[in-house]
């Protein structure tokens, strides 16, 4: 589903800048927006009041289309926004700038194995997790005006 | 004394009265939801989980400032690069190499990132820790 909407001012501004450099290198064609910062869309589009906001920003990667397409340093561009790599416990990689962090979740097929996972075309590194797929099953696609 | 016995239950009320307003009217909301206490413990656990691996991931890289010292021979003037730091009550000032100098400094402004990062996450834990001891002291007040 595709909505478009006019108030440009939904998001913070840092969120609003990541988006937009994702936006640009073509990342939302694989993977979107989850958690409670995809909210204030909902709230916008559909009117659902949600007041929570989280200190962190989670991707879900969906597809990847091809490994061997062209590959995006997707670390290079959350660093150019500030933002500094941190190794958790887990292994798993997340971008911290100010208290604020970026992390990549992808569903998990089945069984135990929660070992994180390296996706070469985009240089991230994501956490694989149980029914993801519900939240990616029918993703709705917003059309940033600001961005474009 | 039974003017006595009124001015004690008297004051006994006016106890009474001041308790309630106490634990009820000025009571913060950390301590009386239960949803909002587990939002601030989760960011609490987040901060720290996320400061342990900023400080693993400082351990890492470089400490101190980078100085040059220059020297003439021969009528020429050469650089030399020190990393000077600090080990315990000892300054120390180890000679960089000339390739090794912009990585060095690489790495030392990236600390500087951590640094700065880091303690971000130390104040927001010390704030966190503060609300939540508040409320935990509050209701221990209640229970006494």
């Amino acid at each position: 589903m595709e909505i478009s909407l006019k108030n440009k001012n939904i998001f913070t501004s840092e969120v609003q800048e990541l988006l937009r450099a994702f936006f640009l290198v073509g990342f939302f064609d694989e993977s979107l927006l989850i958690g409670s910062w995809v909210m204030p869309l909902y709230q916008e589009a559909f009117g659902i009041s949600y007041v929570l906001r989280t200190m962190d920003i989670d991707f879900a990667v969906k597809f990847v289309f091809s490994e061997r397409a062209e590959k995006v340093d997707l670390e290079k561009v959350i660093t150019d926004l500030g933002y500094i790599p941190v190794v958790m416990r887990s292994g798993i990689r997340r971008f911290t700038r100010e208290n604020f962090t970026v992390e990549f979740v992808a569903h998990r097929k089945g069984g135990r194995n929660n070992q994180v996972v390296s996706i070469r075309k985009w240089n991230i590194q994501h956490h694989p997790f149980l029914l993801l797929i519900f939240f990616s099953a029918s993703p709705s696609q917003q059309i940033l005006e600001t961005s474009r | 004394m039974l003017r006595a016995c009124k001015v004690a239950l008297s004051r006994i009320k006016a106890l009474a009265f001041f308790h309630h307003t106490k634990h009820n009217k000025s009571m913060k909301v950390v301590e009386k939801d239960k949803v909002i206490s587990g939002m601030l413990r989760d960011e609490l656990k987040r901060c720290q989980e996320m400061l342990e691996s900023l400080e693993k991931s400082i351990s890492g890289l470089p400490k101190g400032a980078m100085s040059e010292r220059k020297k003439r021979y021969m009528n020429k003037v050469y650089s030399y690069y020190y990393l000077k730091y600090r080990e315990g009550e000892k300054v120390i000032s180890k000679h960089i190499p000339n390739r090794e100098v912009q990585e060095i400094l690489k790495k030392l402004a990236l600390r500087k990132k951590y640094e700065k990062e880091m303690q971000s996450y130390e104040k927001k834990i010390a704030y966190l820790n503060k609300i939540l001891r508040a409320g935990k002291r509050r209701r221990h007040g209640n229970i006494a």
